[in-house]
């Protein structure tokens, strides 16, 4: 059904003909069936992996715990968006984007923040060879079923879908290490936990209007 | 009983659209198609494209019809489609524009579109013609006085000249286009 030529009369008749019961789609249900599995799978990436020797006491500081919490917000609004942006109107709630990027711009302030009390240092490029594969492993499988699951919707926003896409998983791997990498350095973080999934959502975005045409 | 606004009817006919009524779906691709001609028309202002769009419109509400929620207003939905469509279409259109190159003589439609008399589209090609047998200093002169409507004197001042040579020049030479074109 994709000729357009034909007469508008004769194209209504055969969409007519070819209608079949649509149950409306609901945006939660998928979504949040991704977010269960994403967070399940991530467990048993971490699980595999170790987690750091020093969780707890991490867990004492307010910062660790700041970052987490802001992370899993980005997490959780970045896949709502997604999933409302799979919509052709957005669901009719087109300020839902703003809200993941905005807590994506407090996450960026704080991080320089950091690195500016505490200096950016780096450590040894074996950690950006090995945090990168873990990271890899963390985001991949995220990344492909939530990709897939905007692809079966009908976006008209593509590249807004991607960046939420991309923005939902980075942070869900950015989660993930810092749940298994005891490097807490800013300088390390930012280079070896974040430049290269930036660099892999660049490559992404280039190809969201293909990916998501419908 | 109530008279249903457009929207109000076509969210009902959606609504038992999507629960498989084949009738409230052609009343409502039947209400659709002329609203969404018109909206797209009112941008591009050509009825064959307006035409293409609005169908391609109408098989996406059909693919993504399972997007339309009941309890949400109808008109939005549609204006993102339609939007998207004709967003879409432009992409398309004007990344094809870029590779393409014709010449007025090539393109007949053009012609009959935008050269008023298209008869005289001929005539002016003579025009072309008989201009290049001139030469280039006087053919200048003669295309900014006849052409592109300078006064002799900026004429002059441009091509640092006597006025009066500049008149002079200009008038020999349709005196004689006049002569070769008869």
């Amino acid at each position: 059904m994709s000729k357009v030529e034909k007469n508008t009369d004769e194209l209504i008749g055969e969409l007519c003909s070819d209608l079949d019961i649509a149950k409306p789609r609901c945006p939660y249900r998928r979504i949040a069936v991704w977010l269960i599995g994403a967070i399940a799978y991530l467990t048993l990436v971490v699980a595999y992996i170790g987690i750091r020797p020093d969780f707890d006491m991490q867990l004492m500081k307010s910062s660790f715990l700041f970052e987490i919490s802001i992370a899993v917000l980005i997490l959780i609004s970045a896949s709502l968006a997604s999933s409302w942006l799979s919509f052709p109107d957005c669901f009719q709630r087109h300020w839902v984007k703003i809200i993941p990027v905005l807590l994506f711009v407090v996450f960026c302030i704080w991080t320089v923040v950091r690195s500016l009390e505490d200096g950016m240092k780096f450590t040894d490029g074996l950690h950006l060879v090995h945090c990168a594969r873990e990271g890899i492993m963390m985001e991949i499988i995220p990344l492909i079923a939530l990709v897939f699951i905007t692809m079966k919707g009908h976006t008209t926003q593509p590249y807004w879908s991607m960046a939420m896409n991309v923005l939902a998983v980075s942070t869900l791997g950015w989660i993930g290490l810092r749940l298994t990498c005891s490097v807490d350095e800013m300088g390390h973080s930012l280079f070896n936990h974040l430049l290269p999934f930036a660099i892999l959502a660049a490559a992404l975005g280039l190809f969201a209007r293909k990916l998501f045409k419908w | 009983m109530t008279q249903l606004s457009d929207a109000e009817q076509w969210q009902e006919w959606a609504t038992k659209a999507q629960a498989g009524d084949k009738r409230a779906y052609s009343s409502l691709l039947k209400a659709l198609h002329p609203f969404i001609r018109n909206i797209i028309y009112k941008g591009l202002s050509n009825s064959d494209a307006a035409e293409d769009i609005s169908q391609e419109v109408l098989i996406s509400v059909h693919k993504s019809l399972n997007t339309y929620t009941p309890d949400r207003p109808f008109k939005p939905w549609l204006m993102s489609i339609i939007n998207y469509r004709k967003m879409d279409y432009l992409r398309k259109y004007y990344a094809q524009r870029q590779d393409v190159t014709s010449t007025i003589e090539s393109n007949p439609e053009f012609m009959s579109e935008n050269v008023t008399n298209s008869n005289h589209s001929g005539e002016l090609r003579d025009i072309e013609r008989a201009l290049e047998q001139f030469p280039k200093k006087q053919q200048d002169i003669f295309r900014k006085i006849k052409i592109e409507g300078y006064t002799t004197q900026e004429v002059a001042n441009q091509m640092d000249m006597n006025e009066s040579a500049v008149k002079v020049s200009a008038h020999r030479m349709m005196k004689k286009l006049q002569g070769m074109l008869k």
